[in-house]
C-alpha cells in the first residue's frame, strides 16, 4: 500500500499553465515595477512598519494575557484522571492530575499547546491509558464550555476524536454549573455527573460519591431513570420515593 | 531577493511538491493558485540561505502548510466552499489510485499531513515535527492513527514496515 500510495501521489502534478502563471505573477510582483516616487514610499513604509511593530508589542503583552486565561476545560475521568484548562484559542494551557496517577500522567504527557481535542486523543493513546481501557476500564470525558453553544461545539469535537475508542463517554456541561467542583476536591466532569445524581436523589452530598468514578456515577443516574421510567409505566401514580441507597457510615 | 533564474528552476524543481501539498489541505483549483502564487513570492522575497536542495525543500512544504492553514483559518466559507467543490482528482487517474487518493483526502488534515510527509516524502516524526511545528510525540501518534484510519478504509492491505 505504501508503495500504492507513491504512485498515487507521483500522478499529482502542477501542470504547465499554472507554472507559467505562477512564474509571470512573481516575476511581476518582486520585479520592482512599482510607479516612481518608489524612495518616497520606502520612508513611509519605514515609519508605518516601526508604528505597527510598536503596536504589535503592547497588543503582544495584552495577547499574552489573553492566551494563558483559560475560559474552558476537559476533564477526563478514569483511574487516572486528569484535567485540562484551555483558552479561546482552542488550546490547553496547563493540565493537572485529580489523583495520584492522574498527576503522574499530567507530568509526562507534553499536550500544552496542542488543540484540545489533539490533545485528549494523545493522553488516550499513553500507555497507561490504553492498557486501562484494554481492560475494560472506561473513560468519562467532560467538556466545560463557556456556555451552552460552546459546549456543544466541544463536546461535538470530542466525541468525533474518540469515535472508535470503546468505553471512552463524552459530555458536556457549562462552566457556571461546576465552579465549585474544586472547592469539593472534585474534577469539573465528577462534579458534573454528582450535579446529575443530585437532580434524582437530592439528599446526596459530594462526601457520597467522592469514592466513585464518574461513569460509575453516570451509570448509577442511568439505571435510576431506567427504573424510574418502568415504575412509571407499570405503577402509574405510585409516587414512590426512590434514590440512591447511601453508603452506610 | 533572488533572481528570476533562480525562482524559475524553484518553481520547475518543486513545483509539484507545492501542489501536492496544496491538495491535502485545500481540495480545489482556484485555492491551489492563490496560494501558488503566495508560496513562489515569498520565496522570491525571503533571504533564507538554504544549506542544500533538502533544506529548501523542506522550507517550501513548511510555507505551503502555513499558507494553506491561513487560507482555511481565515474564512470560514472558503473551508465550507472547499468541502463543497469537487476535489481536483485528475480525470485521466486509474480507479484504484482515486480510490487511495479519496481515502487520504477522507482523513481528517492533520492526519492527511503526516500521510504525504511521511508515506510519499519520506520524512521521519521529528523531521514532520520540525517541519508542522507539532511535537514529535504527537507526530509519532498521528502517524500510526493515520495508517489505522487508511487500513480501515481501503480494506486492510497495510503498509510495508
Amino acid at each position: 500500500m505504501q508503495d500504492k500510495l507513491r504512485e498515487t501521489f507521483d500522478m499529482i502534478r502542477a501542470d504547465e499553465e499554472l507554472l507559467e502563471k505562477t512564474k509571470r505573477s512573481v516575476a511581476e510582483k518582486s520585479s520592482g515595477s512599482f510607479p516612481a516616487g518608489r524612495e518616497k514610499k520606502r520612508g513611509v513604509k519605514r515609519v508605518m512598519s516601526i508604528a505597527a511593530c510598536l503596536a504589535l508589542i503592547l497588543l503582544g503583552l495584552g495577547g499574552y494575557g489573553i492566551y494563558f486565561t483559560p475560559v474552558s476545560a476537559v476533564s477526563m475521568d478514569m483511574d487516572p484522571s486528569v484535567e485540562m484548562e484551555i483558552n479561546r484559542f482552542g488550546k490547553v494551557i496547563s493540565i493537572e492530575g485529580c489523583d495520584e496517577e492522574g498527576k503522574e500522567l499530567a507530568r509526562t504527557a507534553d499536550v500544552k499547546f496542542m488543540d484540545y481535542d489533539e490533545a485528549v486523543s494523545f493522553i488516550i493513546e499513553t500507555e497507561i491509558i490504553k492498557e486501562c481501557l484494554a481492560r475494560g476500564e472506561e473513560m468519562d470525558i467532560t467538556a466545560v464550555g463557556e456556555d451552552g453553544v460552546a459546549c456543544d461545539r466541544m463536546t461535538t469535537r470530542l466525541k468525533a476524536c474518540t469515535r472508535g475508542q470503546e468505553n471512552v463517554y463524552c459530555h458536556g456541561t457549562a462552566m457556571e454549573k461546576v465552579r465549585d467542583a474544586h472547592k469539593h476536591g472534585c474534577s469539573y466532569g465528577k462534579y458534573s455527573a454528582y450535579l446529575e445524581m443530585k437532580k434524582i436523589d437530592p439528599d446526596i452530598t459530594v462526601e457520597d460519591v467522592k469514592g466513585m468514578t464518574t461513569r460509575e456515577i453516570r451509570q448509577r443516574c442511568e439505571s435510576h431513570r431506567n427504573e424510574r421510567h418502568d415504575e412509571g409505566k407499570g405503577n402509574r401514580g405510585s409516587g414512590s420515593g426512590g434514590g440512591f441507597r447511601k453508603r452506610s457510615r | 531577493m533572488r533572481d528570476e533564474a533562480e525562482v524559475s528552476g524553484a518553481i520547475e524543481r518543486y513545483g509539484d511538491t507545492v501542489k501536492r501539498v496544496c491538495m491535502i489541505h485545500l481540495k480545489n483549483h482556484a485555492d491551489t493558485e492563490d496560494i501558488f502564487q503566495t508560496v513562489f513570492l515569498k520565496y522570491a522575497m525571503s533571504h533564507v540561505v538554504f544549506e542544500n536542495e533538502e533544506h529548501r525543500k523542506a522550507w517550501l512544504i513548511k510555507v505551503t502548510h502555513n499558507a494553506c492553514k491561513d487560507m482555511v483559518k481565515s474564512f470560514f466559507r472558503s473551508r465550507t466552499r472547499s468541502l463543497d467543490e469537487a476535489e481536483e482528482i485528475p480525470a485521466d487517474m486509474p480507479e484504484d489510485n482515486r480510490e487511495v487518493l479519496e481515502a487520504v483526502l477522507s482523513l481528517p488534515g492533520k492526519y492527511r499531513e503526516v500521510v504525504y510527509l511521511h508515506y510519499y516524502e519520506g520524512y521521519t516524526a521529528p523531521e514532520i515535527g520540525r517541519i508542522l511545528d507539532k511535537n514529535v510525540n504527537t507526530v509519532y501518534t498521528l502517524i500510526t492513527r493515520s495508517k489505522d484510519k487508511l487500513r480501515e478504509k481501503l480494506g486492510g492491505d497495510g503498509y510495508a514496515g
